[in-house]
């Protein structure tokens, strides 16, 4: 991914030299014509298009800003409503993600997005325990979180 | 700077502002510290990342240019607030802090009693050993 990217700039540089401007527009003109020549010459190295791996991310940040908006509002309602209309506790995730940095990034994730808060990993990196502020369900909160969160972190961080 | 664009910025400065006041009033309000957390957490998060876009597309408007310092804000407090609430939290657990009467689950302590029972005799044991470790490395 790192090389496509430095191809692409260099490819956006070369633009540049052969117009002979040096401003942001063209550089932009240039990037976007380098990947379009990735894109059709890219796959002969066998290699996946990174643009595929950077609209993963751009999904994964959508979806993290659509959760946390409405998690706000969840928080919102909850304060106005005050202690009768809150049922905390602690329900526990398991997870399938692996290495410590998906693992970080999932934590922070949960803690950001409705009425959740990572507690504790346990040791073995298997589990999250959580604090949800509103427990209807404690299986459709862990549905939610593996749908929007872990499924998609798993293709960003692979 | 338009009417419209005044107007938007407005709403942004005015809901990052409604977000902190009522992180606030949670702060209050909920009855424990786990509680406690998820207002503080989210809700001034939340008012940063408003009022900060607000603060960097006023400047772009007003013909600033980009304020990138309006953006890293944003970035680090989206980074560091979830590892405070998280950690404070965890604290508190580790200090048996009550939580609320009217808490339903707690899944956290039957796994910890599981944990507790295979390694009691194990525990004493290596706490020694890291201590007598710790004093040598000292001196």
């Amino acid at each position: 991914m790192i090389g496509q990217f430095i191809a692409n700039a260099a490819l956006a540089f070369i633009w540049m030299f052969l117009q002979n401007t040096y401003e942001m527009p063209t550089f932009v003109a240039g990037y976007l014509l380098g990947m379009l020549m990735l894109f059709l010459f890219g796959r002969k190295t066998g290699q996946r298009f990174y643009m595929v791996k950077v609209w993963k991310i751009v999904k994964l940040a959508g979806i993290f800003i659509r959760e946390m908006i409405i998690a706000c509002f969840q928080v919102l309602v909850l304060v106005i409503g005050g202690v009768k209309t809150i049922n905390p506790g602690i329900i526990e995730y398991q997870t399938e993600l692996e290495t410590p940095m998906q693992i970080t990034l999932l934590a922070n994730m949960i803690t950001l997005t409705p009425g959740t808060i990572t507690l504790e990993v346990t040791d073995d990196n298997k589990s999250l325990f959580i604090h949800v502020l509103k427990i209807d369900s404690a299986d459709s909160i862990r549905e939610g979180i593996k749908r929007n969160f872990e499924d998609n972190i798993k293709e960003v961080l692979a | 700077m338009t009417t419209i664009n005044s107007i938007l910025l407005s709403v942004m400065v005015l809901g990052g502002s409604l977000f902190a006041l009522m992180a606030t009033i949670g702060l209050v309000r909920f009855p424990d510290v786990y509680c406690r957390m998820h207002s503080t957490a989210k809700a001034s998060t939340m008012s940063i990342f408003l009022i900060m876009l607000a603060a960097f597309f006023f400047f772009l408007a007003d013909g600033h240019g980009v304020n990138s310092r309006c953006l890293l804000v944003i970035v680090f407090v989206f980074l560091t607030s979830p590892v405070g609430a998280h950690m404070i939290s965890k604290a508190a657990y580790h200090y048996e802090v009550e939580m609320w009467i009217g808490t339903t689950y707690d899944e956290l302590s039957a796994y910890n009693a599981a944990l507790d029972s295979f390694s009691v005799e194990d525990d004493s044991d290596d706490e020694a050993i890291k201590n007598e470790s710790f004093s040598v490395e000292f001196e």
